[in-house]
């Protein structure tokens, strides 16, 4: 029978579960972002196609079918105002394989949509990158190969045998996946698309006014994840990942300092073309020997923005982590995808102890009408203290002691923002303190600059990698004192010092609905919740580490390091021994009773004996018995015939006429071999 | 007791010529109190053989030509109106003997194979609401045409499972033919057969088959056999724990047969063709199979050691 007649047959009904279960189940996660109507066609085609496998309805009729797929694309490409792209790509691609399944009838058929099943599987992957979805599309193939076993298996087969045989399969190919993600060359995309993350989740902004991070506050998104060498690391009150610093200001709106942009700030290793003044900071940090340092490595999610977080101060001899001239650390471009870089943070050293003049402008500028009141408030209590940082303390007291207060929306001000806040509304977050502090600062002739970052992080008790989300974000200060450089103040945490002790979730708790506690609360069930909750997320961060993480450059120190090198002989032998040993572990396992049967001094005796016959010509037959295999012996070997005798004897006496087999016997029976053999 | 056993092979031996390991096994089929089935075409030798065994051993031996129209009170025996007594008295029929010969068997419906089948398995006989003990020992020795000869009725598995043994006599070889050509009618000689075990005896030989040593060594071949039944996709029907007792107890009496007091393979390979071929065939391949039979091959695919 010819291929052709095969393709020909009806579908195995057997098949049809299976095949809609890894349809619907292929089509599941783009339901995150296809169009309702389009998801509503979708189940409409699964519904119908069951319905027909049910013996209710019937398949639709062909030229309605065409009319259906013209209309189909042509509304497609109609909501994306395009065909090409990811996204209206698998909208079509999705739309076609639900209206394949209209017209399964044959096995060809079947074949295709199962062939298509794959591919949208893997479209997935253009959208999401999580553990999960990973896991979920290998039950996908499962249930796509559980499909493709149930076309050919027989109708009498029991039911779940389609799948128990894929999984037999994906546990077979185990070995060669690990190896083909191992070592597999990662080639460059021959054609790349612009993929976007659900939603832009920018993350810290490179602009500030009041308001703009209020917004962020609520959402509990994975902004990084830090990972220490070793156990120790800082407080989580002492954590403060800066991002990136502003020092521009017109009244209303913070912004990064244009000369700090206008300088040639940004650099990148080898270092033979580091600048002076990294040059002079890395040489603080060799003398900085006894000062605490951490290492670690923070693995940061896409924010579309440059900037890389790390402690004060930092320093990455990666090829892909800039340093600016603020003690911020910069990639090339925007963050896209999950990057990770590691980085040496020296707590304590002092930054800029002598202040170039085209800083010390950036950071005295105020617009000249900028809030009248706080600048003069800011002259006269400057006037009659002695010195910078008593004028800074005595600010923070006036923060910590008249009537300021914490929160998430504070009221709408108006002309003179700052003004408005420091003498009148006195309620709002992180932003107003930060940004009047650094004004008061300014004002008083003292240069200043507002940070921008994430403060704090929880602790993941599984892993101990210490996770910072979106509701972490911060803004704080920096003022540049005589003799010390620049010095970190946080006016926010002498106004709500919980929001740094323990967290902006705590200290928020009663005003943002994201950050409560959730409705089970403390309670034991709501425990292990959190429980599982971390470890999925250690989970997930191994993932990320491990998985997506191996790159090009991973792969090339891991090759380097298990290998010796990289080269193609070298992974060609690695590729070939791991297939041989494969192959030998399953030849151990089918022949494991042949290999592994226990075998007694006796039996060992005899199969020595018969190894010696048997290179004179006369093996065994495996299925041969003790008598016959001495009969066909002794008549080969007449002459031989009363020691082969002997020796049969006494192994039949031992081996099967239950005579114990001491040693005296089993010396006996090995005298008896050497001379009948 | 060996001395017994040697003597009574010998003795069958002079009828049934030169069929000495059909002789072997059948005695031993009967000391491991098993039924035995002859299959072969008619005039091979099967009802001198049923006849001589009995003879041998001692017992009453009673025969029955099974046909299509045999009924199963013919096999049983019926319960009969007593005119003086005016009551039913119950006229045992031809199974009540200590060794029964049932002559081709499958010509016979099977309604009265299964009568007869329901006797051997429970060794009593139910007739009209009373059980009728059959007497001790009780062996059934069933012949059987090929299934493939026209009339007949094979028996289904599960009651040629009742048979440890089935065997063939196939044709004599030319010498032995000659020698029957040339002498007396063996059907004569049966006569002048004379018992060789008194029932005593022939409890003992029976009680001596359990005591035959079987090494673990020899019990995992078994045990292998048993399993290559079980996962070659040639067997029709694998073997069940009955089957592989069966292969054991028949290889223990035939070890005994040999004058042995402990089983080796061999003995294990050669009651295994009769204990094993109709078990795994089914009444499929009842009849006559061709080339390497199922047994031959299960046993060449499992090592001894």
């Amino acid at each position: 029978m010819s291929q052709v007649e095969l393709a020909g047959y009806q579908v195995s009904r057997r098949s049809v579960p299976w095949m809609m279960a890894a349809v619907v189940a292929a089509m599941l996660p783009h339901v995150a972002h296809l169009p309702p109507w389009l998801l509503a066609i979708c189940a409409l085609c699964v519904g119908w196609r069951w319905g027909v496998h049910r013996g209710r309805l019937s398949y639709p009729p062909m030229r309605l079918q065409q009319l259906f797929a013209v209309l189909l694309i042509g509304a497609i490409a109609l909501h994306y105002r395009t065909l090409a792209g990811h996204q209206a790509g698998t909208a079509a691609l999705v739309a076609m394989f639900a209206l394949k399944l209209l017209e399964m009838y044959k096995e060809r058929d079947a074949y295709v949509v199962i062939l298509i099943g794959y591919f949208v599987a893997a479209t997935a992957f253009l959208f999401f990158f999580t553990l999960w979805m990973a896991a979920w599309i290998l039950l996908v193939a499962l249930l796509l190969t559980a499909a493709l076993v149930a076309i050919n298996a027989s109708l009498d087969a029991p039911r779940l045998e389609p799948i128990k045989r894929s999984a037999m399969l994906f546990a077979q190919s185990v070995p060669l996946a690990i190896l083909l993600f191992v070592v597999m060359p990662r080639l460059g995309p021959l054609w790349s698309i612009g993929l976007q993350p659900g939603d832009a989740q920018t993350g810290v902004s490179d602009e500030m006014s009041p308001g703009s991070i209020g917004s962020l506050v609520e959402s509990d998104k994975l902004a990084f994840r830090v990972d220490f060498d070793g156990a120790a690391m800082p407080v989580t009150s002492r954590m403060y990942w800066r991002g990136l610093t502003l020092s521009s200001f017109d009244g209303r709106t913070w912004r990064p300092g244009r000369d700090l942009e206008r300088y040639p700030a940004l650099t990148w290793f080898p270092r033979g073309r580091q600048p002076e003044w990294l040059q002079r900071q890395e040489a603080a940090r060799a003398q900085a020997g006894t000062l605490r340092e951490w290492r670690y490595t923070v693995t940061l999610e896409p924010t579309q923005r440059p900037w890389l977080f790390a402690l004060a101060v930092p320093y990455s001899d990666e090829r892909a982590v800039g340093h600016v001239y603020d003690q911020s650390l910069r990639a090339p471009g925007p963050v896209k995808t999950l990057t990770r870089y590691r980085v040496i943070s020296v707590e304590g050293m002092p930054r800029d102890p002598e202040l170039p003049a085209w800083l010390r402008d950036d950071n005295l500028q105020l617009p000249d009408d900028a809030a009248p009141r706080a600048r003069q408030w800011a002259l006269q209590e400057r006037a009659e203290l002695p010195s910078d940082e008593a004028y800074a303390a005595r600010v923070l007291q006036w923060f910590a002691e008249d009537g300021f207060s914490y929160t998430l929306s504070p009221p709408v001000l108006g002309a003179q923002p700052v003004d408005q806040f420091l003498f009148d509304t006195r309620r709002g977050f992180c932003e107003h303190y930060a940004g009047a502090f650094v004004l008061l600062m300014r004002a008083a002739g003292i240069p200043a600059r507002v940070v921008a970052g994430y403060q704090g992080g929880e602790v993941n008790p599984v892993g101990g990698a210490v996770q910072v989300r979106q509701y972490d974000a911060h803004a704080w200060a920096e003022i540049w004192l005589y003799g010390r450089g620049w010095v970190q103040y946080d006016p926010t945490a002498v106004v709500a010092p919980d929001r740094i002790t323990r967290g902006s979730r705590v200290a928020l708790a009663d005003q943002s609905r994201a950050l409560q506690p959730g409705l089970l609360g403390d309670t034991p069930l709501g425990g292990s919740l959190r429980a599982l909750g971390d470890a999925f997320d250690y989970l997930n961060h191994g993932w990320n580490q491990w998985v997506l993480g191996f790159d090009e450059q991973a792969q090339r120190g891991f090759l380097q390091r298990w290998l010796g090198g990289v080269s193609a002989w070298r992974i060609g032998m690695l590729v070939l021994g791991t297939g041989v040993a494969v192959v030998a572990l399953l030849a151990l396992w089918m022949f494991r009773d042949v290999l592994f049967r226990k075998t007694d001094p006796v039996t060992r005796e005899y199969q020595r004996f018969c190894a010696g016959w048997a290179a004179r010509g006369h093996a065994r037959r495996a299925d041969e018995g003790p008598y016959d295999y001495l009969a066909r012996l002794s008549a080969a070997e007449p002459r031989r015939a009363t020691e082969l005798q002997r020796f049969i004897v006494i192994y039949v006496q031992l081996s099967y006429a239950g005579r114990a087999a001491d040693r005296d016997a089993l010396r006996k029976l090995r005298a008896a071999r050497l001379q009948a053999c | 007791m060996d001395k017994l056993i040697q003597q009574a092979v010998a003795a069958v031996d002079t009828v049934l010529l030169g069929k000495r390991r059909q002789v072997q096994l059948s005695l031993a089929c009967l000391f491991a109190r098993g039924h035995l089935l002859i299959e072969d075409l008619p005039g091979m030798g099967k009802t001198t053989l049923a006849h001589a065994l009995a003879k041998v051993l001692g017992l009453s031996y009673r025969r029955i030509q099974f046909t299509a129209d045999l009924l199963p009170a013919d096999v049983t025996g019926a319960a009969i109106f007593d005119r003086e007594k005016q009551k039913f008295v119950f006229r045992p029929g031809p199974v009540f003997a200590q060794v029964l010969l049932a002559d081709e068997i499958n010509r016979a419906t099977p309604r009265t194979q299964s009568a007869l089948l329901e006797a051997m398995e429970e060794r009593q006989v139910t007739v009209e609401g009373r059980s009728y003990p059959l007497p001790e020992p009780f062996f059934v020795i069933a012949t059987q045409n090929p299934g493939s000869q026209m009339g007949t009725y094979p028996l289904p598995e599960s009651q040629l499972d009742r048979f440890l043994m089935r065997i063939e006599l196939g044709y004599p070889d030319p010498k032995v033919e000659r020698a029957l050509l040339s002498g007396e009618d063996p059907r004569g000689q049966i006569g002048r057969l004379e018992a060789v075990f008194t029932l005593e005896q022939l409890a003992k030989v029976q009680a001596l088959v359990n005591q035959v040593h079987a090494s673990d060594t020899l019990l995992d071949y078994v045990q292998r056999i048993v399993r290559q039944t079980r996962e070659s996709d040639q067997v029709p029907m694998p073997l069940s724990p009955r089957g592989a007792m069966a292969l054991l107890r028949a290889a223990k009496a035939f070890a005994l047969v040999q004058g042995r007091s402990h089983v080796v393979p061999e003995d294990v390979q050669t009651v295994a063709p009769c204990v094993l071929e109709h078990r795994l065939r089914g009444s499929v391949g009842a009849g006559h199979s061709r080339g390497q039979s199922l047994t031959e091959r299960v046993l060449t695919a499992v090592p001894v050691v």
